[in-house]
Order: structure tokens, then C-alpha cells, then sequence
């Protein structure tokens, strides 16, 4: 007998979007649906159980929709007689005062694990035979930082056993980008015998432990930009005394990518520019029961550099676009572009702006000179040191296409 | 570079213009609209081409657009570090250029409108503001004196077309300052933004409050809920009792009704039969008596019977009425034996009259039997053969032989006078006519002249078969006339054998009649009766006694009915006469047990009645209540058995009141509770986050705008920091040569009063100036005259050229009145300082003034240049 789950994380329900309204709406809704096609999904394929690894909730004010929806997908489940098993993570810890902890939807086949002590639940099918075991241990509190995961041991008996946390698995791609909360290494995992690990916290999907069956399945929905590619969920079959490969099962109805690209056509007409990037955007691999939120970002020498420079331009010309392709939503983005001139003959000649571009050329070198160079009073509050430096850096990078846009007259241009 | 000549063959107003300029300097005089400025920019014009290089496009073509034809000027140069040339530019479509050495023509194609090589290094921008500035250029500079002049003091950067630095610097500082500032002044975008999240921070505590009613909302939901199912309940109760009350009112009634009736009365002795009124009982007994009275005494009369004669009579009606049937056709018959006789005699008397007619003598009764004797057939043969004998005679006689010759004649005589008619005239006519008559007389006479010939005799066959009935002699004459005579004898014997029948048939009548009559008087005599008389009397003496027997026993059977139906009418009668007596009695005997105290029976009756049709109407309002289920139930409900009203019976009109009351309280409770629920269900109903997360995305979206906008701000305002330390850093090098030459410039000209120009950075940054008898430096800007602020620029403008030629050619300073604000002695020092600077670099000073050109042509050696106005 195998044990079937569909291993979630990340779900982030509820969580605030920025950008545009039409698309941000769109994105919320799509957190909620990516959940509803998984349940469904689970009921469909009669899985024994689905595991979430932690921040069901972005945050821990649950609002009463989300809380009436979350209670229906669950009673949907329980009917079906899935279970329904997640760790508390940080964005919805368990310990007492947070929301989740007061969440009354907990059933029969409904676990939520909210303590740091792992927990052991013996998973039956439908029949009510056992047919594997979860262990799972949560976030008590938003800022966890004891290593969980040593704190997992063996489980005896013949069952196929299933780790289920929401970790920072240091080896694991990314980590560094997401908060350290219940920090791990690859040794906390590979000391046990557990069939499979479904890990949440990083979101981006991954064998978190090289060789080990320690995966995080990424979250549900890419909620902005940055969270590109297709989202959903691994669908895991463990047996008893192996490791179990997931497979990933895609339950994103919007998909978010980023592209860059640097060769821009040589032809000074807005309309060459449109239909150059609506080739680039209809040549995108693209499901039919899904949608694209895209970030193009433009970069090198364009004589429409300046009239690229202007939001309003921008924004028509990604309408344009978006309207031709269908796409969700298309931000365009021409910071990086820049006047066909020859910036070294600027950067020779005895003149402000190449005095100008060599000192930023500097800067980015030399912290001190960048520094000294950065005005007293910055709008953006950042702590001192690195990050004001760090901070600083990020902003010289798109200077010398500034400068050169801002001093060279349009008409030399 | 010195101009050497000029040669303006047609350049605006300038027309055929060829002046020799000294290689040091030059005044150019003229009066306003003489080309003054054309003349400047003629000189400009040969060095960079024309400007606008398309002729329609170029201001002197379009100023003047009579004069026609192209512009076409040319110009002698020495240069500083090359060989002396001639230059011509041509506008013809587009500006062209021709170069030559020094005395050499003109020769080979034109090229483009390029400025001369050696001043490729000086682009025109800097030679209009620095080396040819006007008046009015200089006045301009004044508006702007932080911006322009410290352009004019970065030359490298017009070189490069590029912006001027302090400008570029100012919009930097507006764009970063229009999104952020430290000192928060003004409406900087960022602070929009702010108070727009300030303000959707308000939002959110609304929705956060929202959301606090939506988790009240569910409590409410359930608790209505709840108290929804305790409505119903009650509803349900309310109305149950309000349906249940009529029907214990009618139980209740019901009891009431029962208990009124008391004991009903003892019906026992009636048996089976039923209380009636006993006057009607009375009645039908009187009726009864009655009915019996007349069959009783039809039955007391005696009985009718036939004798033995009526019963005979009766026995032998059938022969009598064949009797009766036989007689009235015997009567029938004896007068058709009549007629027939009679019949008989008249054709007798018919066949005699025709006889005659045709006979010799009259007939006699002999020759009429005679006649039946005659053999017609024979007689038929032999007239017909005689008549063949006569056709036969007829046609065998020829016509006369006169005739055919005289009707010739006629018709020949006829014609002739026809044919002279001409000549004749109307007697020719006549002549005709009377021959034709004769012709026509000849033809009747031949006609008449055949028939009179004599037919055969008849034939003495003929005479044999008369037997004895000779036909009349005229008869005899013709075969046709002896037809007569057979006819009549076949008719005769016709009518003889049609009267032998008639007498046959009234024979045998006859004898039939006197069968039938004897018969009848048998019949007579048996039954009694007389036989004397005809057949008609005796079958009418039959007849009347029989009709007698007939009424006599019709009498017998209506007596025989009578009694029957009185006998049936008694036998039915008794009995239920006796019966209704007894009945009579027993209600009587009821009525009297009943109602002892009523004082007739028929009062005891009525009162008896209506107890028991009370007593009916409870027992059917029982059935029928019996049959509602909820019977059972209520049964032995003991509000129902309640001697009177109780007064919380259930089906008061006060409880029914009070109960419909609830129950429209109850329902008005159960809609406001549903109505609350149907808004309950509707804040509830899916809407991810709700508002509250819309909020949230609002100030997500404004935070990442304020984000975004200070990001923007700072990257702005460090490339505004990082072009300050450039332009810093590029003055450090290239700016002090230009201020410490232009400070002793100053020094000259202002003979010592102003030292030192000074350039200082930041936002309070500028020109200053040191001297005037002031400690500090002052900002280069009023009060300072406006002659002494032209001889600042003046002085600044030829450091810069002395920075700018430094190592290559030296175009000409061009002044235009330059010096018409500055007082006598400056003008005299600024003189004098230009006359040693021309030896070096030549120098053209316009004016419109004639004190001023004739000033400097008497202080600096000068040959003016006069244009015509």
C-alpha cells in the first residue's frame, strides 16, 4: 500500500498585492483558485491527504472570507475523505494570539501543527486502513529560529513516513533571499529515513537536500513579478522504505515571468518596437488555461531611449502590446536603454558629462567616493552601512544611461 | 584668422558689398537697418555655412523674397597657422562652399555646406555666444547669469552638444525636488503619496472595523439562526392551536348539545316502524276507509253471465261475418251481371247499325248470327286479290297520244311572244301566259282522259263468300269500297263474341248469387233466427244478432274487471289499514310516554320531533367530527366537557385575537430575522479578503509608488551630486586661466577699482567680484552698473578666448556697441586694451553710433567701414 498526498507550501492566501488594479485582482483571486483546482485535484485523483508546508495565510489577521473560504475548501476535502495537513509557518504561526491558533476548522481528517514539537499523525484511506505516517512540527511564533528539523526522529513501523515543515534549508537555492526562520542543514534530514520531506518557506520549487527526497514544492501562485515560472504543487506516491520522487502538478492560473532584452531594433518608430517585442511575447511557451503577467525589460541602445524614458509612452506601448497578445498584464520597463552615441568619445572628451560618467564609473568601485558623493538627506530610509551602500550601489547603476539621456540634447541625439 | 576682404555679391540687404579689412581691427558703422547684423553674420557665414543650409528655409531669402536668385558671398582669410585662401558660399537649393588659395580662382565642384576645416574645433554655438555676442545676447545673459555664463565658461560641452551643465543641474534638482525634499516644503510628490497612505491607513482601520462587524456578523448569523428555528417552532405551535380551536369549539358545542338533548324518548313499543305525526297517521287512516268503501260495494251487486243463444251467436260470428262478406259481393256481382247483360244487347244493337251500313237490306236477327258465320279470312283474301287486279288494270293504260305534241305546241307559244317581247310589249306577255294555259289544259285533259277508263269487275269468289249478307251494290264498285263492307263485318263479329262473353259472365253470376242465399238461410235456421227474406236480409238479421251477442258480452267482462280490480283494492287496502290503526295506537301510546304532560298528541309529537331532530343533528355532527383525525386526540379533552365557556378556552374570540396577534408577531420576527440573514449572507458571500484586503492592496501599491518615487528621488538627486563634483572637478582644471586673464582684464579697464572674478560653487554659488571699494566679494548681478557689469563680461569674455585659442586658430572678435553703456575713461582703457589685443587677434566693433565709431577710429587707428543704410 503506497501513501498518495499532494505536497502544497506557500500558499500566502490573502496576501497584499501591489501594481496595477485590474491585475492585482486578478493575482488574488488566482491564489484562492490555485487552492481550489489543488483540493479539487486531490479529491479527483482520491489522494489520501494533502500536506501544506506552512504560510497558508500571508497574513496572520486572517480576514472572515478568507477564513469562510479556507473552511469550505477544507469540509470539501473531509467529505471526500482527504486529509488535510499543515504546519504553521511564519506567516501564520500557531502559538497563542495569533489567528490561526483560534481557527475552528479543524476535523476529523483536518491537522494543523502548530507547535515546535513534531507531532506524529498515521494517515488511513477512505477504508480507514493505514497507509502512511506525517510528521510535522510549526512555527509558534513569526521570527522561529530554532532548527525544527532536529528535532524530527525516527518513526517506527513499516508505514511510509512524511516530514512535513516550513524551514530554511541552507543548501537550498535562494535561501538566502528568504528570512532564516527554522533554519536547517542538509545533515538535520539526511540523519533519518523519512520517505519524503514537504518543505515550504522557499519559494522557489527544488530538491532542497541534493540526493535526498527533501523538496520544496515552491508556492501555490506567483504573487508579483519576481515569482516567475509555472506554480503549483508536487503530487508524491511514497512506499514504505524508499524515497519518493515527486511530480510536479501545475495549479497556478497566472504565471509570472521576466525577460530581458538587449537587442532592440535599430528603427526609430514606436510601431517596429511593438511588433518586435509582440513577436518576442507570442513566441512565449504559454498553457492554454493560463494567464501572463510579464515583465519586459529593455536594455541597450535605441534611438526611442528618450521617448522611452517618458511612463506615459511606456504605459501605451504595453498596452498595445498586452491587448495584441493577451497577456494578463505587461510592465515594460526602459531604464536600461540608452542613446546610440559613442560613450567613450563622451567619456574622453574634456567635458562635465565625462567627468560625470567617470566619477560614476568610480563610484562603483570606490564605497568611500560613493559615500561622499550620496546626498545628505536620501528619501528612501535606509539603515547605515552596507545597506545605505548597498542601497546606493543599486541606484548608480542605471546613472550613466540617465545622464547621458538628461545631457545629451535631443537633437544631437 | 583675419578677414582680409569681404565680398558680399548678394547677402540679404548687402548687395555688391566689397570692403578690405585692416588685419587688426575695423569699426563698422551704419545706422539701423544698414546690415550691421548681416554683416556679422556674412563673416559668420563664410567660416560655418549657411544657417539654415536650404535656401527657402534661410531668414535673409525669406526676409526679402523679391530680390530673387541665390545668396552668394565670398571672402579673402589669413590665417594663424595655415596659408592664406579665398572662401565662396553660395546658397543656391542648399548652401555650398568653394575654397582657393590666396589669389588663385575659384575652380572644381562646390562642396557641401560644411563649416572650414580649421574651425571644426570651434563649433558655431561658441563662436555666436563668446566671439560674436551680441548686445542683446549679452542683456540675455544678464537673466540667467548663474546658468549661462557658467556654460560659457564649459565650452567643451556646447562642443559636444550637450546641455549646459547648470541647466542640467536645475532640472535634475526640480525633478528630484518635485518628487522628494528633506525640508518638506512645498507639495512634493512623495508627500501625495504619503498622505494618500496616511489616508488609506484610514481606510484600512474602516475595513478593519468592516471586518470586525463581518466576525459579528457570523455570530449574529448563528444566533438568528438559532433563534429562527425557536420562531418556527413557535410559529408552527401558534398555528397549530389557532387551527385546532374551531375544532374544539365544535366538540365543545357538541357536548353542549348533547347534554341539552337529555334522555330520548322510548321508542320500544313502535317496533320497526317509526314515529310519525299521528294526524297524519289519522288522515291516511280516513283516506283508507274511504278507498275501501266503493270496491265493497261493487262487489255487493251480482255477478253477469251469457246465455246459451248469445254464447252460439258468438261461437258462429266468424261464419256470420263471412256471411255478411259473402252477400255484399253478391250484390256486387248480381249488378255486374246486369251491366254485362246490358253490355251485351248494346253491342248487339252496335254491330246491327254498322251492318247495315254496309249491307243491302237491313239485319235482321238472322243476318246478325248469319254475319258471325262469315268467313273473314277468305273474304280478306279475295278482296285483296281483286284490288291487285284492278292496281294492275290502272297501270297498263297509256296516256292519250295528242297530249305530248299540243303541250309542245303551248310551250313553243309560250316562249315565242316571250322572245319578241321587245317588239310585242305587253302582249307578247299575254300572248304568253294564254299558251301557257293551254299547255296546262292539254295536261289535265290527258290526265283526266286515263283515269276515266273502267276497272275490272269484282270477282265471283266475292259473291259465294257473302254468305248470304250481300254488301250494298256501291260496295261492290271498287276494291277499296268493299274494304268497308270487311271491316264492318270483322268488327260485327268482334262485337258479337265481346257480347257472347258479357252474357257468359252474368250467367254464372246468377248462379253463384242463388248458391249463396241458400246458404245463408241454413245458417238462419240454426242459430234461431228468421230465413225468410234475400241473401242481403238474412246476412243483415245474422249480423244484428250478433252485434247484440258482442255488446252483451263486453258487458260481461267489464262486470267480471270491476270486481276484480274492487277485490284487489280491498285485499290491498285492509291490511294497511289495519296497520296504519295500529301504528296509530303505538305512536299514540309513544307520545303519551314521551310527552305525559303534552295537552294533545299532536303537541307531544312536535315536541317529540324536534328533540329527536336535535338529537339527529348531534349524532351527524358527531359522525362528522369523528372522522377528523385530531377526534381522537380531543376526545377526552376536558375543556370540551366544561359545563360553559372556560375562560381560557382556546376558541375565545379573545384567545383566537391574541393568537393571530403572535402569530403576526411571530412571522414580522421570522422576516426580520430572514431579511438580517439575507444581509448577513450578502457581506459574507465570496469576496476574497473583502475590502479590507483591497485596502491592503491599495496601500501595497501606494507604498510601492512611494518607494519606487524616493528610490527615483535619491538616483536623481546623487547624479545631481555626481555632476557637481564633476563640474567641480572640470573647473578645478579648466576654469582659473580663464578668471585670472578676465580679472586682469577688469583691473585694466576699471583702472584698479575692480580686481578679482571669482566663481563659487553650490546653491548660493555664482559670479562675484572684488573691488568697488567693498572688502567682500559682491555677486556679479545689480546694483552693480550696468556699465561695469558689460566690462565684467566684456573682460570675462576675453579670458575665455585667450583659454579657448589656446594652440589654434583665433577667429575675429566681433563687438556689437559693447561699449555704449561703459563711461568715457573705461571706453578709453577698453581701447586701448583692444588695440593691443588686435595685434594678436583681429577685431570688427559694430556700432550704430557715430560718436563711437568715430571714438574708436581716433583711438585705435581704425578705418571705418560705412554702411549705406
Amino acid at each position: 500500500m503506497s501513501f498518495r498526498f499532494l505536497h502544497l507550501a506557500d500558499l500566502h492566501l490573502e496576501t497584499k498585492f501591489g501594481g496595477a488594479p485590474a491585475p492585482r485582482e486578478r493575482l488574488r483571486r488566482a491564489t484562492f483558485e490555485a487552492f481550489e483546482r489543488a483540493v479539487d485535484y486531490a479529491i479527483g485523483n482520491r489522494l489520501h491527504a494533502l500536506l501544506a508546508a506552512g504560510d497558508l495565510f500571508d497574513d496572520p489577521i486572517l480576514s472572515v472570507h478568507t477564513e469562510l473560504f479556507f473552511a469550505r475548501e477544507l469540509r470539501k476535502l473531509s467529505e471526500a475523505s482527504v486529509w488535510f495537513l499543515a504546519v504553521c509557518g511564519n506567516h501564520d504561526p500557531g502559538g497563542a494570539g495569533f489567528r490561526t491558533a483560534r481557527l475552528g476548522i479543524e476535523g476529523e481528517r483536518v491537522r494543523f501543527f502548530r507547535e515546535g514539537r513534531p507531532e506524529t499523525v498515521t494517515i488511513t484511506d477512505r477504508e480507514g486502513a493505514a497507509v502512511g505516517v506525517v510528521v510535522g512540527a510549526g512555527h509558534e511564533t513569526d521570527r522561529e529560529g530554532t532548527n525544527l528539523a532536529a528535532r524530527f526522529s525516527r518513526v517506527a513501523g513499516a508505514l511510509p513516513v512524511v516530514g512535513l515543515l516550513h524551514t530554511n534549508v541552507e543548501s537550498a537555492k535562494a535561501s538566502l533571499d528568504h528570512k532564516r526562520y527554522a533554519p536547517s542543514t542538509p545533515a538535520d534530514y539526511q540523519r533519518l529515513d523519512y520517505a519524503y520531506w514537504a518543505l515550504g518557506h522557499i519559494h522557489l520549487r527544488q530538491q532542497a537536500v541534493a540526493g535526498f527526497p527533501a523538496h520544496y514544492a515552491g508556492n501555490l501562485q506567483g504573487r508579483n513579478i519576481s515569482e516567475t515560472g509555472a506554480k503549483g504543487g508536487l503530487q508524491v506516491e511514497a512506499f514504505p522504505g524508499a524515497s519518493a520522487t515527486p511530480e510536479f502538478v501545475r495549479f497556478a492560473p497566472v504565471r509570472c515571468e521576466q525577460l530581458t532584452l538587449a537587442g532592440l531594433p535599430a528603427n526609430a518608430s514606436s510601431d517596429a518596437l511593438a511588433s518586435h517585442l509582440v513577436e518576442l511575447v507570442e513566441a512565449l511557451p504559454r498553457e492554454s488555461d493560463e494567464q501572463l503577467i510579464l515583465r519586459l525589460e529593455l536594455a541597450g541602445p535605441t534611438p526611442l531611449a528618450r521617448t522611452l524614458r517618458s511612463p506615459d509612452t511606456l504605459r501605451v506601448l504595453a498596452e498595445e502590446i498586452a491587448s495584441r497578445t493577451g497577456l494578463l498584464d505587461l510592465e515594460l520597463r526602459a531604464e536600461k536603454t540608452s542613446l546610440p552615441i559613442d560613450r567613450a568619445r563622451l567619456l574622453a572628451s574634456p567635458s562635465v558629462l565625462g567627468e560625470a560618467l567617470s566619477l560614476i564609473d568610480s563610484a562603483q568601485r570606490d564605497d568611500s567616493l560613493l559615500a561622499e558623493l550620496a546626498p545628505v538627506d536620501l528619501a528612501q530610509e535606509t539603515a547605515a552601512g552596507d545597506a545605505r551602500l548597498a542601497y546606493l550601489r543599486g541606484l548608480l547603476e542605471e546613472l550613466p544611461e540617465e545622464l547621458t539621456l538628461r545631457a545629451v540634447a535631443p537633437e544631437e541625439a | 584668422m583675419r578677414f582680409r576682404r569681404l565680398h558680399a555679391r548678394v547677402f540679404g540687404v548687402l548687395r555688391d558689398l566689397e570692403v578690405e579689412l585692416a588685419p587688426e581691427a575695423a569699426i563698422v558703422f551704419g545706422s539701423n537697418e544698414s546690415g550691421k547684423s548681416t554683416f556679422r553674420e556674412a563673416l559668420e557665414t563664410i567660416l560655418y555655412g549657411f544657417d539654415p543650409a536650404e535656401r527657402e528655409a534661410h531668414p535673409l531669402v525669406r526676409w526679402n523674397p523679391g530680390a530673387g536668385g541665390d545668396l552668394l558671398i565670398e571672402a579673402d582669410l589669413e590665417r594663424d597657422l595655415g596659408p592664406p585662401l579665398r572662401v565662396e558660399r553660395a546658397l543656391l537649393s542648399r548652401g555650398q562652399l568653394r575654397v582657393a588659395e590666396a589669389g588663385a580662382d575659384f575652380s572644381g565642384r562646390r562642396q557641401g555646406n560644411t563649416a572650414l576645416e580649421f574651425m571644426g574645433e570651434l563649433p558655431r554655438e561658441i563662436f555666436r555666444s563668446v566671439y560674436a555676442l551680441e548686445l542683446a545676447q549679452l542683456a540675455a545673459l544678464e537673466r540667467n547669469v548663474q546658468a549661462r555664463v557658467d556654460d560659457l565658461l564649459l565650452p567643451q560641452a556646447a562642443a559636444l552638444g550637450l546641455r549646459p551643465v547648470g541647466e542640467l543641474r536645475a532640472a535634475l534638482r526640480e525633478d528630484h525636488q518635485a518628487l522628494w525634499r528633506p525640508d518638506q516644503r512645498g507639495k512634493p510628490e512623495a508627500r501625495k503619496w504619503s498622505e494618500q497612505l496616511t489616508e488609506l491607513g484610514r481606510d484600512a482601520g474602516k475595513a478593519a472595523e468592516e471586518e470586525r462587524g463581518l466576525r459579528d456578523a457570523i455570530v449574529e448569523q448563528a444566533e438568528l439562526k438559532a433563534r429562527l428555528v425557536r420562531l418556527e417552532a413557535q410559529r408552527v405551535e401558534l398555528g397549530r392551536a389557532h387551527e385546532e380551536a374551531p375544532f374544539l369549539r365544535d366538540l365543545f358545542e357538541l357536548a353542549q348539545q348533547r347534554r341539552a338533548l337529555g334522555a330520548p324518548p322510548d321508542l320500544t313499543p313502535l317496533g320497526d316502524d317509526p314515529l310519525v305525526d299521528p294526524a297524519g297517521l289519522a288522515r291516511e287512516i280516513a283516506a283508507l276507509t274511504d278507498e275501501i268503501r266503493e270496491p265493497e260495494a261493487r262487489l255487493a251487486r251480482p255477478e253477469q253471465a251469457l246465455d246459451p243463444g248469445e254464447l252460439a251467436l258468438l261461437a258462429a260470428a266468424s261464419d256470420i261475418a263471412l256471411a255478411g262478406a259473402t252477400a255484399v259481393e253478391l250484390r256486387a256481382e248480381a249488378k255486374q251481371a246486369a251491366e254485362r247483360r246490358s253490355n251485351a244487347a248494346s253491342l248487339r244493337d252496335e254491330a246491327r247499325r254498322q251492318l247495315a251500313a254496309v249491307l243491302a237490306q237491313p239485319p235482321g236477327d238472322a243476318e246478325l248470327e248469319t254475319a258471325k258465320r262469315v268467313p273473314l279470312e277468305a273474304l280478306r283474301s279475295a278482296q285483296s286479290q281483286w284490288a291487285a287486279a284492278a292496281e294492275r288494270h290502272a297501270a297498263s293504260v297509256p296516256a292519250p297520244s295528242w297530249a305530248l305534241p299540243v303541250v309542245a305546241v303551248a310551250l313553243a307559244l309560250a316562249v315565242i311572244p316571250l322572245l319578241l317581247e321587245p317588239w310585242l310589249g305587253s302582249l307578247a306577255r299575254l300572248l304568253a301566259l294564254g299558251a301557257a294555259f293551254s299547255g296546262v289544259v292539254a295536261v289535265c285533259a290527258a290526265w283526266f282522259a286515263r283515269t276515266r277508263r273502267e276497272p275490272p269487275s269484282a270477282p265471283s269468289l266475292l259473291t259465294q263468300l257473302f254468305a248470304g249478307l250481300p254488301p250494298a251494290p256501291a260496295l261492290l264498285a271498287r276494291p277499296s269500297e268493299l274494304s268497308r263492307y270487311v271491316d264492318c263485318i270483322a268488327t260485327a263479329q268482334t262485337t258479337f263474341a265481346r257480347a257472347a262473353g258479357e252474357q257468359r259472365v252474368a250467367s254464372g253470376v246468377e248462379a253463384s248469387l242463388q248458391t249463396r242465399g241458400e246458404q245463408l238461410g241454413k245458417l238462419c235456421a240454426r242459430l234461431g233466427l228468421a230465413a225468410e227474406g234475400d241473401a242481403d236480409q238474412r246476412a243483415a238479421r245474422l249480423a244484428a244478432a250478433l252485434e247484440q251477442a258482442v255488446a252483451r258480452e263486453r258487458q260481461v267482462a267489464q262486470d267480471r274487471a270491476e270486481r276484480s280490480v274492487a277485490k284487489e283494492r280491498l285485499d290491498a287496502r285492509r291490511p294497511r289499514l289495519e296497520l296504519a290503526s295500529e301504528h296509530h295506537d303505538r305512536v299514540l301510546a309513544v307520545l303519551r310516554a314521551a310527552e305525559p304532560d303534552a295537552p294533545a298528541p299532536q303537541q307531544a309529537f312536535a315536541r317529540v320531533a324536534e328533540r329527536r331532530e336535535a338529537a339527529e343533528f348531534v349524532r351527524r355532527r358527531e359522525a362528522e367530527l369523528r372522522r377528523d383525525p385530531r377526534y381522537a386526540a380531543f376526545e377526552q379533552d376536558v375543556r370540551i366537557d366544561a359545563a360553559r365557556d372556560p375562560i381560557d378556552a382556546p376558541w375565545s374570540p379573545e384567545a383566537s385575537a391574541a393568537r393571530e396577534r403572535a402569530l403576526v408577531a411571530c412571522a414580522d420576527e421570522i422576516a426580520a430575522a430572514n431579511t438580517r440573514l439575507g444581509e448577513i449572507a450578502n457581506l459574507l458571500r465570496s469576496d476574497p479578503g473583502g475590502r479590507q484586503a483591497r485596502v491592503a492592496d491599495r496601500m501595497r501599491e501606494a507604498e510601492e509608488r512611494l518607494a519606487a518615487l524616493r528610490r527615483e528621488r535619491d538616483r536623481l538627486a546623487l547624479l545631481e551630486s555626481i555632476l557637481g563634483r564633476a563640474e567641480r572637478r572640470f573647473r578645478e582644471v579648466h576654469q582659473p586661466p580663464v578668471l585670472q586673464r578676465a580679472s586682469s582684464y577688469l583691473e585694466r579697464v576699471t583702472r584698479g577699482r575692480w580686481r578679482r572674478i571669482d566663481y563659487e560653487e553650490g546653491a548660493d554659488g555664482g559670479l562675484f567680484v572684488t573691488g568697488g571699494g567693498r572688502d567682500e566679494p559682491v555677486r556679479v548681478e545689480p546694483p552693480i552698473s550696468r556699465g561695469t557689469l558689460d566690462q565684467i563680461f566684456l573682460c570675462l569674455r576675453l579670458g575665455l578666448l585667450d583659454h579657448l585659442d589656446e594652440g589654434r586658430e583665433r577667429p575675429p572678435l566681433l563687438l556689437d556697441d559693447a561699449l555704449l553703456r561703459m563711461d568715457s575713461p573705461r571706453r578709453a582703457e577698453v581701447y586701448a586694451l583692444l588695440a593691443e589685443i588686435s595685434r594678436g587677434r583681429q577685431i570688427l566693433l559694430l556700432t550704430c553710433q557715430e560718436w563711437i565709431a568715430a571714438e574708436a577710429e581716433q583711438a585705435m587707428k581704425l578705418r571705418r567701414i560705412t554702411l549705406a543704410p
